[in-house]
């Protein structure tokens, strides 16, 4: 019965009461008090603090080291202050304490006789100026002073009798340096303990004949992961018994870090065999397909086999004759794309001579390299779109020989000749970015990378933080 | 012929009692011979009605002590003809008709008598026994070996030798007191009859207590109802100089030297006493007792002298003095009485209320009538809730099995190894933190080191986490039953009390701050329900139990806040809000000063005990840490649904639990009989989101560290809050509810919600240890952590990071960043000159940046694994520093070629520190003895 019943007061205080019941403010707050508290909780929302990542500032360096490989007899190495006004290096040999400095003006050549390991180190401006390489006239070869660095990939050592490699090792500060040596096989990665925390003593050098520490047929590829110290290192190639001397002695251009795509730049032409080394540190299978680079274009030679290299392990290819008859043709370089990052090497023997192309990357950058003696073409190779390529030579005293543009399209390349004498080559792309090579030939050939000499310190941002 | 006696009379102000005692005297079966009165000039009609009663009126000036108006009485009584026995007599005292004829009798009966007492009976309820003869005991207490209030039922009446009786109804023989030489002037009021007493006895004099005659004495001058000149205000100094005085003027040779070492040690003794119950009045009249006698060894060693003089041995006093054990049993005694009152006033602030509104109190019968047949465990076993209860405490324990021992991880950093460490970091003002920074130790430092030093550092840590669900179950406990019985006079049923208690106990477990190792959000969370039940004091009938509530929610408050300093700020926000509306419902009861006053006071006494953590801490820049959960910064993120499902960022258990709650509290809101209470709690909740919805809008920017204010504590309120309001909406649905739709649904909800702490404990037992764990790895090197602890100076500088996405450095010093250390490391400033020089040492070798590393107290430079090659390129590069050797490979490390530097960075106190501390820990026992509860002599 919902009337509101007589009271001896009347009808409205029934209806009041009612009337209050419904809206009792206690009731009124039960409803809007958990809304409001809820309400006001989903106004706290904190943007959570992101950390950010924060990258090192490029700045121009102050001091470089350079690690020069040894030579054999009456190697030349020459240094050059490229592209700057030049300074005073400092020269010094494993051991040794005092340095012995070297003038060098721009772009000229000066030349080293020391035959050990060199450290070479340049401060102030020549920091960011200072390049080198070692040459041999007898079987031409030349072989760039490295930079040290913590991680170095050599494709294509050998450890046995008809190919051992010899892993130099130079430590250019004063503290102890230790590096790691993996190897792989074509069976995969061995286990060699004496290739573990490699110690090298500040200011020397230290060399592995693999021969000896690992002693195994076949193509081999190794790892070195400086985990302690800087080193600069280097390999020095011995192939006994084939060409035309008794043994042909080279130097193994490192691998850049493993990728998925390289180009082996710089063919040189005559008659010769051809191995293609390719190493998968990873641990999936790769498949690698390898492509020509000419001047024009890229191309999969007919019955060119792709490449399977299972993870870990080495793949060896002999590639004489589709690699013989494409150079021929005008081949410049070899493309190696795969699936997983691989490394690779192409060792050539033409007309008895060792021969390694030269993995180069394109880039926007001005590039140079030191030449040997010889007549000698730069390659220019995968532009990456149109644009100009200046191709300048210098001679050893720094003078200028010759300038000339080459036009590029996307994906093309170019030759151009270098005349005689020139000690020092430079290639500066205009809008576009280009890979170079440099193919000497003289007593045999040798191909010579261009590199770019965008060299920089880096200052990581620092900032205060928690520890751990 | 028998013996003359005269009374003598000393009186001062006594008018009140004058009358009665004239016409006790006038009626005494056995008269007087004669009637000396002295009076000591009274301000008021004493001196009449004696001269209108006995005639000529002897009279003194006004600061005439006792035993001075009694030697000018007996010259009067010499001068008029003299007597065999003197009767003295006090204003306030009255003697019963027979008194005097039984003392005469007993003194025929026993003629060796030489001094007499009657049994006094406390004025005017006439009833009680005051003294039957008096002792001292080696404190200097006066024992009457009476129990306070005692009824003369006749258990004392036998007549006995004793070492003194009151000067109140003393009957002596004239010559005797005589040869005595009288009172001893040096206490003018009190003490003076027990000195005479033990100079009677030394000298070979019987004193005798004779029960059958009867004084009444209202003891005027002792309860301070009469104020002379002598006493003043300080009635205790008095008493207490009067009792050291006789016993050490009448010790023993021998003994003296002792008692002079006693006295001095127990009047500290009771001076701290005092204070504990907050008596400071007496405490000082205590000390200026006892420095008023040592400071004048010539006044006793004459007194001394006179003694001897008049020939007194110490043979008979002996055996009449208290014994040796009765100082011990009365210290027993204030030690189990202050227990009693401390447990006593618990649970009952709802029976105090009711009983003030004189409403009926439920006499709970908790005794089982078996009870006493059975045995204690079998009682235990078949006590549900007993049995529930075990297996909750024994599951949380398990639970929390990582906290046992060494506990480090989440947010917990390692306990440093000693107390002394939480000292010195408490009372520095300058820690070897970094490059040395004024920012004060977190609040929480000085209870860890309290804590600490009782039980060893590592224990402390381990104690806080493993008894904090136990501690809080037992808090909730007790908490949730004073509510309930705020409700109605059963209060809650026991199971409702099981199930809210656990689902609480189980709130910092599953919120995550047990697992993120919280330390401080656990010890809040611990301490909660103590607090809140503190609080419930504020609704007290009495006064002063609302003051002492007052203080005791401002002790653990301060606690709380110590290890939370959120809940500072929510307490805060609550009391405006609660404060607000009690103005707003009854502005004339909340002007009340001991009703506005105790919430006051306890939301001023953090203010003032955290003094030495907030001031420096808002003067160093680091007023950030206000906002901050204890432990490693940055704090969890938390936002809405966090808050909402109680839980710090993604840690805890799953959120339906807390949904559920949720739930439970908004379902609570719906039965309208106990709609205000759980409106309350809802008030708690907005009050806590209040704050978070505030404090959520700061980032705080330090220099190593970005972090959001600490909101855990609040999360856990929060949770409480919606705790509190289930249980009490079950409480009062089951109470009222009639069978019925209303009952089921609630049966159901209870039993839904109960899901909530049963999962909450299942997932403790599974997930319990969290980020927590037995030890760390810091990932260096353990020599260089052994060399980083002989000294501040030997450093080591800590790069992570990689070049790609940035480096960060910072330097540990001793043993590592420990508990404690935390918000200082996160809040201080980094040192720019070593940011300067870390940043030029990682970029280049060139800069010839180690040498200064030994000015910056820099011993080793790491790179923890994994070390970023070109850092560590650059830094072997670098001249001045050398290769060490690492465990890791992945971690490099090098050390500084230069030897190091003592004193490049060094900790240091000042004076300024030192007094903020001492004034804390005095602010501290202040507030300690102010919650001390409240005792029967002071309600009177």
């Amino acid at each position: 019965m919902s009337e509101p019943v007589d009271t001896p007061e009347g009808r409205p205080a029934g209806r009041r009461s009612a009337v209050r019941r419904a809206v009792s403010p206690t009731a009124v707050i039960a409803v809007l008090l958990p809304l409001l508290t809820v309400g006001v909780l989903s106004l706290v929302q904190p943007d959570e603090p992101e950390q950010v990542a924060r990258p090192a500032e490029q700045v121009e360096p102050s001091r470089t080291d350079l690690v020069c490989p040894p030579g054999e007899g009456e190697d030349p190495l020459a240094l050059a202050a490229a592209a700057g006004s030049g300074g005073e290096a400092a020269t010094r040999l494993p051991g040794e304490t005092e340095p012995t400095p070297v003038q060098l003006r721009q772009d000229a050549v000066a030349e080293v006789d020391d035959q050990e390991t060199v450290l070479v180190r340049g401060t102030g401006e020549l920091a960011a100026q200072l390049i080198g390489a070692r040459s041999r006239e007898q079987g031409l070869a030349a072989t760039e002073c490295v930079l040290p660095r913590p991680d170095y990939f050599f494709t294509g050592v050998g450890a046995g009798a008809n190919h051992s490699s010899t892993i130099e090792l130079a430590n250019p500060d004063q503290g102890p340096a230790v590096a790691d040596v993996t190897v792989w096989t074509s069976n995969g990665p061995i286990d060699a303990p004496t290739l573990r925390g490699v110690t090298v003593p500040g200011g020397t050098s230290e060399s592995l004949d693999l021969s000896q520490v690992v002693p195994r047929r076949g193509e081999l590829a190794v790892r070195v992961v400086v985990s302690r110290g800087r080193l600069g290192a280097t390999v020095v190639d011995e192939i006994p018994e084939i060409g035309r001397d008794a043994r042909v002695v080279g130097w193994l251009p490192a691998s850049p870090e493993p990728t998925t795509d390289q180009l082996l730049l710089g063919l040189v032409g005559g008659e010769g065999e051809d191995t293609l080394v390719v190493s998968n540190p990873g641990a999936d299978e790769a498949r690698v397909q390898l492509r020509v680079v000419t001047e024009d274009a890229s191309f999969v030679p007919e019955g060119m086999e792709e490449i399977r290299v299972r993870g870990g392990s080495v793949e060896t290819v002999t590639l004489s004759s589709t690699v013989r008859d494409q150079v021929r043709e005008g081949a410049t370089g070899l493309q190696v794309t795969s699936t997983q990052p691989v490394t690779s090497t192409l060792r050539s023997v033409v007309d008895g001579d060792l021969v390694h192309a030269q993995p180069v990357s394109p880039t926007d950058a001005a590039t140079t390299a030191l030449v040997p003696a010889g007549d000698a073409h730069v390659v220019l190779g995968r532009a990456g779109g149109a644009g100009l390529a200046e191709v300048a030579a210098y001679d050893v005293d720094g003078k200028r020989l010759q300038r000339k543009k080459v036009e590029l399209t996307d994906g093309s390349g170019a030759v151009v000749d270098l005349p005689q004498g020139t000690a020092l080559v430079r290639v500066t792309p205009r809008r576009t970015e280009v890979a170079a090579s440099v193919v000497v030939k003289g007593d045999g050939a040798t191909v010579v990378p261009l590199r770019p000499l965008v060299r920089f310190g880096l200052v990581p941002d620092v900032r205060p933080g928690l520890p751990d | 012929m028998s013996a003359t006696v005269v009374a003598l009379l000393v009186s001062h102000d006594g008018a009140r009692w004058l009358p009665t005692v004239v016409e006790g005297l006038a009626s005494q079966t056995r008269p007087v011979d004669r009637v000396v009165a002295v009076d000591t000039t009274s301000r008021d009609e004493s001196p009449q009605i004696l001269a209108e009663a006995f005639g000529a009126v002897q009279t003194a000036p006004g600061g005439t002590g006792y035993p001075a108006a009694v030697r000018i009485g007996l010259e009067e009584v010499d001068r008029t003809g003299g007597a065999d026995w003197v009767w003295l007599l006090h204003d306030d005292c009255t003697p019963e008709p027979g008194a005097l004829e039984a003392l005469l009798a007993a003194a025929e009966a026993r003629p060796h008598a030489d001094v007499l007492g009657p049994k006094l009976r406390e004025w005017p309820s006439l009833r009680r026994l005051l003294e039957l003869g008096v002792t001292i005991s080696g404190t200097g207490r006066r024992e009457t070996g009476l129990e306070r209030g005692e009824y003369d039922q006749g258990q004392h009446d036998d007549v006995r030798e004793v070492l003194a009786v009151n000067t109140a109804g003393m009957l002596v023989r004239r010559d005797v007191l005589a040869r005595l030489g009288g009172f001893d002037e040096q206490m003018p009021i009190f003490g003076n009859d027990i000195d005479f007493g033990w100079r009677a006895s030394a000298a070979g004099y019987t004193t005798l207590v004779v029960p059958e005659a009867v004084v009444f004495h209202a003891e005027a001058a002792h309860r301070g109802v009469r104020r002379t000149p002598l006493t003043g205000r300080h009635i205790h100094y008095q008493e207490r100089r009067a009792a050291l005085y006789t016993l050490l003027v009448n010790a023993s040779t021998r003994s003296l030297p002792w008692r002079v070492v006693r006295l001095a040690i127990g009047t500290f003794v009771r001076m701290l006493g005092l204070l504990l119950v907050r008596q400071v009045g007496q405490a000082l009249d205590e000390l200026a007792a006892l420095v008023s006698l040592y400071g004048s060894p010539r006044l006793v060693l004459r007194a001394r002298r006179e003694r001897r003089l008049r020939g007194a041995g110490t043979t008979g006093v002996e055996p009449l003095l208290a014994p040796w054990w009765l100082p011990y049993r009365h210290g027993l005694d204030f030690v189990s009485d202050l227990g009693a009152a401390a447990t006593n006033q618990a649970a009952d602030v709802a029976e105090r209320r009711r009983i003030a509104a004189g409403k009926p109190v439920a006499v709970v019968d908790e005794e089982d009538p078996w009870a006493e047949e059975q045995g204690f465990v079998a009682r235990f076993l078949t006590n549900p809730v007993a049995v529930g209860g075990l297996l909750f405490v024994v599951l949380a324990l398990i639970g929390a099995r990582e906290a046992f021992g060494t506990v480090v991880g989440g947010a917990l950093s390692p306990a440093p190894a000693q107390a002394t460490d939480w000292w010195r970091l408490h009372v520095e003002s300058q820690h070897a933190l970094g490059q040395g920074t004024p920012v004060p130790a977190p609040a929480y430092v000085l209870p860890l080191a309290l804590l600490a030093t009782v039980v060893g550092t590592t224990a402390t840590v381990s104690m806080l986490l493993v008894l904090a669900v136990p501690l809080t179950f037992w808090g909730a406990w007790r908490f949730l039953r004073v509510v309930g019985r705020l409700l109605d006079e059963q209060g809650p049923p026991a199971w409702l009390l099981f199930l809210g208690a656990t689902t609480w106990a189980l709130i910092p477990a599953a919120s995550g701050a047990w697992g993120l190792g919280r330390l401080g959000v656990v010890v809040a969370a611990t301490v909660l329900p103590w607090l809140a039940h503190a609080a419930l004091g504020f609704a007290d009938p009495e006064p002063d139990r609302r003051w002492r509530a007052g203080w005791r929610t401002g002790v653990l408050l301060s606690l709380a806040a110590a290890f939370a300093p959120l809940a500072f700020w929510f307490s805060l926000v609550l009391a405006v809000l609660v404060v607000g509306a009690g103005f707003y419902v009854s502005s004339r009861g909340m002007r009340d000063r001991s009703v506005w006053g105790p919430p006051a006071v306890a939301l001023t006494t953090p203010v003032v005990l955290l003094l030495p953590w907030w001031l420096p801490a808002l003067l160093t820049g680091a007023g950030a840490g206000l906002a901050l959960d204890a432990g490693r910064l940055p704090m969890a993120a938390v936002d809405f649904a966090d808050l909402a499902t109680g839980h710090l960022g993604d840690a805890g258990a799953p959120a339906w639990l807390g949904l559920m709650l949720l739930s439970v509290a908004v379902l609570a809101l719906v039965p309208a009989a106990t709609r205000i209470p759980v409106l309350v709690c809802w008030i708690v909740a907005f009050a806590a989101s209040l704050v978070a919805v505030v404090l959520g809008l700061f980032t705080f920017d330090a220099d190593a560290v970005t972090t959001k204010a600490g909101l855990g504590f609040l999360v856990l309120v929060i949770q409480a809050g919606f705790v509190v309001a289930a249980v009490v909406a079950a409480q009062g649905g089951l109470r009222r509810g009639r069978p019925g739709w209303g009952r089921r649904a609630l049966v159901g909800v209870v039993l839904v919600a109960s899901v909530v702490p049963l999962v909450g404990l299942g997932w403790f037992v599974v997930h319990g240890p969290g980020d927590l764990e037995g030890s760390t790895d810091t990932g260096i090197p353990a020599y260089m952590m052994q060399s980083a602890e002989l000294g501040p100076e030997h450093g080591i500088l800590v790069v992570e990071g990689s070049t790609d996405t940035g480096l960060t450095w910072s330097v540990q010093r001793e043993d590592g960043v420990t508990l404690g250390e935390d918000e200082i490391v996160g809040l201080m400033a980094a040192d720019p000159t070593l940011g300067r020089d870390v940043g030029r040492l990682v970029s280049s070798p060139e800069l010839e940046v180690a040498a200064t590393l030994p000015g910056h107290g820099i011993e080793y430079v790491v790179l923890p694994s994994p070390a970023d090659g070109s850092v560590a390129a650059v830094l072997d590069a670098t001249n001045g520093l050398e290769q060490a050797s690492a465990e890791d490979r992945t971690t490099r490390a090098w050390r500084v070629a230069e030897p190091v530097e003592p004193g490049a960075v060094a900790p240091g106190s000042a004076w300024w520190r030192i007094v903020l501390v001492v004034l804390q820990g005095l602010a501290i026992l202040a507030a300690l003895v102010l919650c001390a509860p409240s005792q029967r002599k002071e309600r009177r």
